[in-house]
Order: C-alpha cells, then structure tokens, then sequence
C-alpha cells in the first residue's frame, strides 16, 4: 500500500506526511490556477479601455482570486507542512487524530473544487470580492448561484479549519516527546500553535457571517438588506474574522523564516523569548483592530481613533521580531543557499508590507487608501512577498527531507532573484496608484496611471513566468537530484535526525529529551503498527457526501438527501472502524504538561467546545445588532400584563402596535426538559465509570427520550408560530429567532445521532468501566447544546 | 503647487510619513543585505560557536536592555505617527465653516446631488469656488464610496447611514469623482465630475436649474 | 460511597437549575425596571451555565491548566454579552 503511484494510498491515507504532501501538490495546483487568472487581469489592466474582460467577468476573476489565494493557497500551504514537519518536530508519532486530519484534508480539497465549480455555473460565480460586501453579496444583486455555491465552499473550507485546529491543538499540547517542554518546543511549531489558537478564535466569526449570509440567500431573511443588519453587520463579521485572518496567513510565515535563518546564518535565534513574546502580543492584538478596515464607514469618530491607535500599535512587535530576525545574522557564517534567500527575501518584503500598514494604519491617511490600489500593494507585499516567500523558502528548505533528493541549487537562485525583481515590479508601483479605485475592470486614458499599470504588468509576466522554472527544477530533480541524507542543512530539530523521507512510522523508537539533547532511547521496543490498519474511505467518502448535500442545498434537493445518506453510511462505517478497535493504537500520546492529566478526545473536544461557544457568541451578538437597531422589537417586558400572556400570541401594546411574543410555557418546560437531560447524560456517565452497564443504557435511553422531546415540543411550537404568521421571511425578530434557535436544534440533533451510536455501542457491550470516552466526550458536547441554550431562552423567550 | 483643503493636510501627513518610512524602510533594509553580505561563508570561515548542532537545544540569547531601547524608540516614533494623524483626522472631519450642504446618493451606477433648495442633478455637480462644501453621503442600494482623489478624502455610501466629508475648491476646474467600493459591473464606470466655477457663475447656474425643476 | 456522593450532587445542581428557571420565569413578573431585569435575568442564566459546566461538564475536577481556558472565556463572553445588552438596552425597547 505504500507505493508512491497507489491510487488507493491517496485516497485513504491518514499518514500526517501523505496528508502533507495531499496538501502540498494541492495548494500548488490552486495557486498555479489564482496565479494563472492574476495574469490574465494583469493584462486586462496593462493599458486604459483594454477589453480581455467584461466587467462581470473580470469581478469574477478577481473575487475568486483573491477568495483562492488567501483560502486555498496560503494558509493550506502552510499547513501542508506543519502536517508534514510538526508532528516529527515533537516527536509524535502522527497527529493526535488521523482520521480527521485526513477528514480536513478532503474537505478542504472539495471546497476548492466547489469554488471553482462555482466559476462554470449559469450566471458565472461570485463577482463580490472577496470580501463579499453586503448587500452587494445578497440575492438581489447577486442572483446566480454560484454565488451561494462559493459561500457554501467556504462554509465548508471553514469546517476543515475547525478540524484541523481541533487536531493540531491536541496534538501540540499532547504529543510532545517526553522533556520537550514549551521552552524547548522548536518554532515553527510555535508559529503553527499561534496559527491554530487565532484559528480557533476567528474562524467561526466567518463561519456565522456566511450562516446568515446564506439564510439571507437561500432562506429570504434580510439579515443584510435591511438597514437594522445591513452593510455594517457584515463588515463587523467579516473583518472580525478577517484581520485575524491575515496574521493566520503570516504567522506559519514566520514560523518558517524562525527556523531558517538561524539555520543558514549557523546561530541560535536571537531573543527567542521575546520573539514569542511579541508574537504572543501581536495575535491577542489582532483581535482588537478589525475597525481599520472600516475607517471610511460611519463609525464614530472615537471607534475609528481607538482602531487606528491600536493599529499603529501592532506595528511595534512585529517590528521587534523583524529586527531580531535580521539581528541573528550579525557574526554568523551565512551560506545565502536557495531557502536561505527567499527567507531574506521575505524578511525584505514584510519590512515594506509593514510600514505601508502602517500608514494605512492612519485614519487620516487611510480617507484616501481605503479602497485604492495602495492597499493592494500593501497587503500583496504581506501576503503575496512575505508569505509565499517564506512558503517558496520551506519548500526548498525541506524538499530534501521529503523526497531524499536535493534540488538545483543553481535553478533555486535564478528562481530566487527573478521572482524578488518580478514581484517588486508588480506591487511596488502601486504605491504611487493610490488614486486608482481597486477593483475596476479598467480605467480612463486621461487618468493618467497608464505607466505604473505597465510595469507592473510586466513584472507580472516575470513574476509568473519564472514560477514554471520552480515546477521544473521540483520535476528534474525528483527524478535526478543527488541523495540528500538525513541534514544537509545542519540543522537541530528532530525532522534532520530521521532518513530522508521519514519511514512510515518517522521513529522507530520515541525519541525524549534528556537536559539539552534529543536522544532515541536504545533497545526500546520497537513497536512498528499494522500500516495497512491506518486507511480509510470514510475521511473521504463523508467530504463526497457533504458536498453533494451543499450543491443539493443550493440548486436541487434531491441531491441533499442523496449527500446525506452518504454521509450517515460513513458514519456508520467510521464507528464500525471504531468499534473493532481500529485506530486504537493511536490513542494515547505522551501527555505533556500541563496535559498529562486529560485525554487526546477530551482536549480535543473542550477545542471543539471553544469554537461552538464562538460560533454561538457571533451568531447573538448579529441578534443583538439587530435588534438594537430596530425600531420596534416584540419583547414580553413591553407587555403589562405578562401572567396573562404567558402562552405568547400576537398582542397589541399601546403606544407599539401589534408584537407578536414567544409561549413562555413552551419555553420553560422545554429548558426544563434539557436541563433533565444533562442529568441523565452525567447520571449514565457515572453509572459507567462504576461499571453499571444496565445503568449507563438506561440513563443513554432516557437522554435520547428527553432530546427527541425537546424536538417535537420545538416542532410544535414552530408549527403553530408559523400558523400565526411568524414565517422566517416576515421580519428580523422571526428570522434571528429561527436562524439561531434553529442552529441549536441541529446541534441537538447531531448529539442526540451520536448519543444513538452510543446506544448501539452500549447495547454491544462496547463500554466498560475502563473504557468510556466515547461517552464522555458525547456527554461534554451534550452539556454544551444544553449551557448554550441556558442562554437562548432567555433572549429570545423573556427578555 | 498649493493643495486645496483638506488635501494639504493629507498631503503634509503623507510626506511626514512617507519620509520617516523611507528612512527607516531604507535603513532596516540595508541593516539586512549588509549582515547577509558581511557575515556570509567563506572557504575557511569557522562556524559560529554557538553554530546549531543535529539534536541539541541551541541556546537562548538576546538582552532585556535591548528590547527596551528598541520599544522605547519606536513608541516615540510611532506615537508622533498617531498625534498627527488624530489632528489630520479632526481637520478632515470638521468642516470649517457651515458650507454649502450637498445630499449626495450612490446607486448603481451614479451618483446623485441634491443642492439644500432641492434642485438635483446625477453625476455633474457644480460648486463655488472657494466655498466649503459639505457632503451628506448615502446609498439607495449597495455600498459604495463616494471618493474625490484631488482633495484626497472620501467616505463610505451605506444604506441607511449619512457619512460626512467636506471640501474646498480653491481654482476653478473639473474634478474627478470615483467610486472606491466594488458596486458591481458598472462600479469602474461610476464615475462623476465636480466643476467648481465662481460664485456669481454658481449663484447664476443655481438660478437656472431652479426655474428648470 | 463515590457513586452516591456523585449522583446527589447531580440531582442537586438538577434542582438548582429548575430553580433558577423558575426565578427567571418570575423576575419579568417583578415591578423592576427593563436595566435591571434583563441584568438579573442574564446573570441568573450564566449561574446555571456555569453550574453546567463544572459540575456535568466536571470541569471542576480537571487540571487548573485545563479548567481555566473555557471558564475565562465563558465569563468572558458572559460580560460581553452583559454589556452588549445593557449598551443596546436603549435602543431595545420603545416606550
Ligand atoms: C504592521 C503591520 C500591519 C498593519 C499596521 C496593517 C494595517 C492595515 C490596514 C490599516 C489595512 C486597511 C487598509 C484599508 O483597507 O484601507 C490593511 C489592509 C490589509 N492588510 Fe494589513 N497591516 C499590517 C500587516 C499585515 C499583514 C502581516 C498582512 C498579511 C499577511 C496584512 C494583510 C492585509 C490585507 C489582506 C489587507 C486588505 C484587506 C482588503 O481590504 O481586501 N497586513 N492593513
Ligand atoms: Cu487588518
Ligand atoms: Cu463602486
């Protein structure tokens, strides 16, 4: 199974190096493709009132690659080696969970591929820009459906992150080699930590924006046409997310250039501590200035002044870890090799990336930049110089270590310097072009942005020209690149101490830390698992089953039940797996502090749990948007006479109109339901861990009857509030009530599928009193459907 | 060439800016080929003491002191960055005097001018030289951003909400109006122009377009 | 014994939360003013969340190190929700 063309070994893999590599060749073929529809624009703009492009075609063309490159490019390329590197880093022997790094892989492949599905649909895809402005973005002036096919793509590109942030969480904190402790802990796995944890924060904030977005489109709510929701909510959604976002692209980055310029310059990092330290201060910050994206909106003057102030202020570490990059330099012995250049190049690109920033971090200047090709230039030279730099960098940087093979150096040098001389043309005229609108499709002759247009054009083609001397030098070399041996750089992490490529297993013993030296204990058992135990169809037999349920959802129903069906048999399959013990062997990693005393699945879910509460935060807080910018929202407390309306109806309060309010009754007992069957989950819980079978089947048995109460009385409910009138489309009040009371409902739906498994398990005799994760971790999801609904009641039922 | 208000503010943050950034863009990055050149390899150049060995930890190193002096410096820098641009900002934000009020509305693919006795005009907009104008900015649609380059401000046109720029027209001319949000397809073609001509040719044109209504 | 200390403490947050339940059903009933009860009401849901939340969740029996990440950030979240209610409360409610 493991030979390089097995069409059966791609598909099923859950090894963190063919995950890697999956990663690897995919994002190279997205950003050969966003690359490939830069150059076509790049020539639409060479010269005023060209016509290569419509204007609907060139919105096209540029939403999706920008959606591409900073989606499905950056960021997975980076994560195509911290799957490949960071578990060997650690000395783990793969990721914590396998199967759902492989399940993240898929999704994020199949998300891609809906997005460039997108492209070919009736009406074309989305023409909005990536950052999908609404209303731009909603149903009445973007009806094709490719739009809502890409929102779904990134619905579920946000899902694979989701996972892959669950995984890498767990793996970092658990899966380190015995005395790798934090302080030793190598940084680019440090950059991939930071990476995850902002992940973990901002990646649900998009997630509940494209909710809304796509109840908005497929729904008719009017989330974001209506001036309560409107252009506002969404900016505040989408940069929430999205300014967390770009140093989620820059921080696997940097994690790169941390273990390559001290490689290459033979010293140790300089400041190591306060490097982390200032990246630490930079990711919290990052959650703090998403307003410098709206400073030309009507915000007040304050808001703008406090995002503008804290802007400025990010500034300062990354100022600081830019200076200690370069301070590592000083008295090395520097062998300016190919990954060695581009990590230079980078550092060259950040420096300029970075105080542009900062003047756009200035909301006087900004009046002028928002919106223009300064900011183009700015973040291409962030993104597009500082990362892909970095990214080119680790590729050289480790190509050896994955294939055995050296590549030319030689070809890696003209690569080098072309491309820095390319990109430079592009992207550093557009600081003069900062009366120049960004995002149209062309421009007057009398403008006069004709030359700076053209030479950035130019640059443009040697930019992307040169690229295919890369895929050469890639291809040549694989066939024929001399043998590379386990460290042609030097370098100290434990990746350079394993054959190149790494074996299967990478170890064959543990390695562990004694003092300051990695040591592979001698005659330890040499414990090599079945290989061919570590395949599955289910990673990606569920992805085929999601995306035939999106496309269902967007264009044809039918096909939806179809991709469920598919996606419940993979789970079944995927428990059956479980159930026999496969994966098993897997399970238990080392336990670092402070981790030792928890279980991989319970970390791993008390992740999961961190994102849930996000999504569920961002979701209120769009409630709570609205209705605070409603004239007139129903409320009880606007009702005098609440004990005689406890059963909710349409009532008439003077001075307001007609309101309609919730059945307080309804509500109540349904809490009280829940909260009945937390009980019984924690009671089955402890019935287990005594070993009482009979107990833990009877306690799964009355959850499961308490959760499919709380659905029907729901159903009811909804059934009669819609005969009443309070259909989703018939206002802001009915819509957030269904949009987000109805995303707790599936939430108790997908527990109570999984509390089903667990009955079926329980009723195999699959538990005992050694044995019951499977419990637990369902029992701290359940907890969590139920404290989230703690809350809804009362927002949506009292107050 | 004298900028007219408020660009000479946004000029003079620009140049404050763009020539301390040049400075210390220039000097970071010659620190950096510099180092690369003078500390590369040469045939017969020992490693480093300290040189990473396969396996073993490197050591930490870096000085408190100089994480200090670092900070320090740069907040003095960057704080001055914030100061002027608070006062840019105000400048920008606060019109002088009352002015003339202008209503303008995006749509797709215009824009549209409202003048305080109702007389309304769609792209065109003529002004007073030397008259502050004052814009009151909205959209009946999609967001837009209603932008004019030569004064060098602008600001967003959101349905639902009334953004406030101003501008003075010191010299009679046509100037651009560009639209700097993606509106859509028309949005490279929304373009508008402003005319400032003298106060008597406006009170005369505003005569005019009166009667005309 | 372990198992009977375990299930009453169960039954006992059990009866805490229907209570609580109960006094938030019967503060609207309160001759307080809309400030206030939506302050008690959200305050009295956030003791019950965070009863869940150690006592079934038994996040009160984990690791410090574990414990303190979703706690910080529930009563995190909680305070910003506390105050993003009393900061709209103006505009909430026409009378
Ligand atoms: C010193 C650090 C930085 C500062 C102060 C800064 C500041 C800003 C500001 C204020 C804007 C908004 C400009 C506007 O739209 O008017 C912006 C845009 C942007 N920045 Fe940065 N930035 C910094 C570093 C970065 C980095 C490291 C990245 C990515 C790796 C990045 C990516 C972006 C992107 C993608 C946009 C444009 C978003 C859009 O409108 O499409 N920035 N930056
Ligand atoms: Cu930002
Ligand atoms: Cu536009």
């Amino acid at each position: 199974m493991s030979e390089t063309f097995s069409l059966r070994r791609w598909l099923t893999t859950t090894n963190h190096k063919d995950v890697g590599i999956l990663y690897l060749v995919t994002s190279f073929y997205f950003m050969f493709f966003a690359g490939f529809l830069a150059m076509n624009f790049r020539v639409q703009l060479f010269s005023p009132n060209q016509s290569l492009f419509t204007a609907s075609a060139y919105n096209q063309v540029v939403t999706t690659h920008g959606l591409m490159m900073i989606l499905w490019v950056l960021s997975p390329m980076g994560f195509a080696f911290a799957n490949y590197i960071v578990p060997i880093q650690i000395g783990a022997k793969d990721m914590a969970f396998p199967r759902l790094n492989a399940l993240s892989y898929w999704f994020y492949l199949f998300s891609g591929l809906l997005l460039v599905s997108s492209f070919f649909l009736p009406g074309g895809g989305a023409d909005v820009g990536w950052t999908a402005y609404a209303p731009l973005s909603t149903t009445k002036y973007t009806p094709q459906v490719g739009m809502t096919v890409a929102a779904m793509a990134l619905i579920m590109l946000v899902a694979s992150i989701t996972v892959s942030t669950v995984n890498f969480i767990t793996t970092i904190a658990r899966e380190r080699a015995r005395g790798m402790t934090w302080s030793k802990m190598p940084l680019f796995t440090w950059g991939i930590l930071y990476t995850v944890i902002m992940m973990l924060f901002a990646f649900p904030p998009l997630g509940a924006g494209l909710l809304i977005l796509l109840s908005d489109r497929i729904l008719g709510t009017m989330f974001f046409t209506s001036n309560a929701g409107g252009a506002l909510l969404w900016e505040n959604f989408f940069w929430f997310f999205g300014h967390p976002e770009v140093y989620i692209l820059l921080a696997p980055a940097l994690g790169i250039l941390f273990e390559i310029i001290p490689a290459f310059s033979r010293r140790p990092i300089y400041g190591r501590k306060f490097i982390l330290g200032a990246f630490a201060l930079a990711s919290i910050i990052s959650f703090l200035v998403w307003g410098h994206h709206m400073f030309a909106t009507t915000e007040t003057a304050l808001v703008k002044k406090i995002f503008s102030a804290t802007s400025v202020a990010i500034s300062l570490p990354f100022e600081i870890v830019t200076i200690y990059l370069i301070a590592t330099l000083l008295r090395g012995s520097i062998r300016l090799s190919t990954p060695m250049l581009f990590g230079l190049g980078a550092i060259y690109m950040f420096i300029i990336g970075g105080i542009t920033g900062v003047f756009n971090a200035s909301i006087a200047l900004d009046y002028q930049f928002r919106g223009s090709y300064w900011v183009v230039g700015h973040f291409h030279f962030v993104m597009g110089g500082t990362v892909i730099f970095a990214l080119l960098g680790a590729l050289y940087y480790w190509f050896p270590k994955m294939t055995g093979r050296m590549y030319n150096e030689k070809l890696g040098k003209i690569h080098f310097f072309i491309s820095a001389i390319g990109f430079t043309m592009i992207y550093f005229p557009m600081f003069f072009l900062f009366d120049m609108p960004r995002r149209i499709f062309t421009y007057p002759a009398t403008a006069g942005w004709d030359f700076m247009n053209h030479i950035a054009t130019i640059g443009g083609f040697i930019f992307g020209s040169i690229q295919l001397l890369l895929l050469a030098n890639i291809l040549l070399s694989l066939r024929r690149g001399p043998p590379a041996g386990f460290n042609p750089w030097g370098g100290w992490t434990l990746e350079w101490l394993i054959p190149s490529p790494p074996p299967a297993q990478d170890f064959e013993v543990s390695p562990k830390i004694e003092r300051e030296e990695i040591v592979f204990p001698k005659g330890g058992s040499t414990e090599w698992e079945d290989v061919e135990e570590s395949y599955t169809p289910w990673p990606l037999t569920i992805t085929i089953g999601t995306t035939l349920g999106l496309l269902g959802v967007a264009m044809f129903l039918p096909l939806a039940i179809l991709g469920l069906a598919v996606v419940l048999a993979s789970l079944v399959g995927w428990f059956r797996d479980d159930f026999r013990g496969k994966f098993a062997a897997k399970a238990e990693g080392m336990g670092m502090w402070p981790f030792e005393k928890i279980s991989h699945e319970k970390l791993g879910m008390w992740v999961f749990i961190t994102a849930e509460m996000m999504l569920f935060s961002m979701v209120v807080s769009g409630y709570i948007y609205v209705r605070s910018n409603s004239a007139v929202w129903p409320s009880p407390l606007l009702v005098t006479n609440i004990l005689a309306h406890l059963q909710g109806g349409i009532i008439n309060v003077p001075g307001v109109g007609e309101i309609a309010i919730h059945n307080i009754v309804l509500g109540t007992v349904n809490t009280l339901v829940l909260v009945t069957s937390s009980l019984t989950m924690a009671l089955a819980l402890n019935a287990i861990k005594n070993g009482n079978v009979r107990g833990l089947k009877i306690w799964l048995l009355a959850t499961l009857a308490l959760g499919v109460t709380f659905m029907v009385i729901k159903g009811y409910e909804w059934a009669g509030l819609y005969s009443e009138g309070f259909t989703i489309t018939s206002g802001l009040p009915a819509a957030s009530y269904y949009l987000t009371v109805g995303l707790h409902g599936a939430h108790v739906i997908a527990g109570l599928i999984a509390i089903a498994f667990l009955i079926t398990k329980a009723y195999k005799n699959g538990f005992t009193k050694e044995s019951y994760t499977g419990i637990e971790n369902t029992g701290l999801y359940w907890h969590m459907v139920d404290v989230i609904w703690l809350f809804l009641f009362p927002l949506f039922y009292l107050l | 060439m004298a900028y007219p208000p408020p660009a000479d503010q946004w000029w003079g943050l620009f140049y404050y800016f763009s020539t301390l950034g040049a400075i210390i863009g220039g000097i970071v990055i010659a620190f950096l080929v510099l180092a690369a050149i003078k500390y590369r390899y040469k045939p017969g150049k020992p490693e480093p003491e300290d040189a990473p060995k396969p396996g073993t930890f490197p050591k930490d190193r870096g000085h408190l002191k100089y994480l200090f002096v670092l900070s320090f410096v740069t907040l003095s820098i960057i704080s001055t960055l914030v100061v002027g641009s608070f006062s840019a900002f105000h400048v920008l934000t606060t019109p002088p005097d009352k002015g003339l009020d202008i209503e303008v509305t995006g749509f797709q693919w215009a824009w549209g001018f409202k003048y305080p006795n109702g007389v309304q005009t769609v792209s065109n907009l003529v002004i007073p030289v030397n008259q502050t104008i004052v814009f009151h900015v909205t959209s009946s649609d999609v967001k837009h951003k209603f932008g004019v380059p030569y004064f060098k401000t602008s600001i967003d046109a959101i349905p639902g909400q009334v953004g406030e720029i101003w501008i003075k027209a010191t010299s009679t001319g046509d100037y651009d109006i560009l639209c700097y949000e993606l509106c859509g397809v028309g949005h490279a073609g929304m373009i508008g122009k402003i005319t400032a001509v003298s106060q008597s040719q406006f009170n005369q044109w505003l005569e005019n377009a009166t009667k005309q209504k | 014994m372990y198992d009977m200390d375990r299930t009453k403490l169960y039954v006992y947050v059990w009866g805490i939360l229907v209570a609580f339940t109960i006094i938030e059903v019967i503060t609207l009933l309160a001759p307080l003013t809309h400030t206030v009860i939506i302050a008690a009401v959200i305050t009295v849901a956030s003791v019950k969340a965070i009863a869940v939340v150690s006592i079934y969740q038994h996040l009160k029996d984990e690791p410090n190190s574990v414990k303190m990440f979703p706690l910080t950030l529930l009563i995190l979240l909680i305070v910003f929700l506390l105050l993003a209610l009393l900061i709209a409360m103006p505009n909430m409610m026409v009378q």
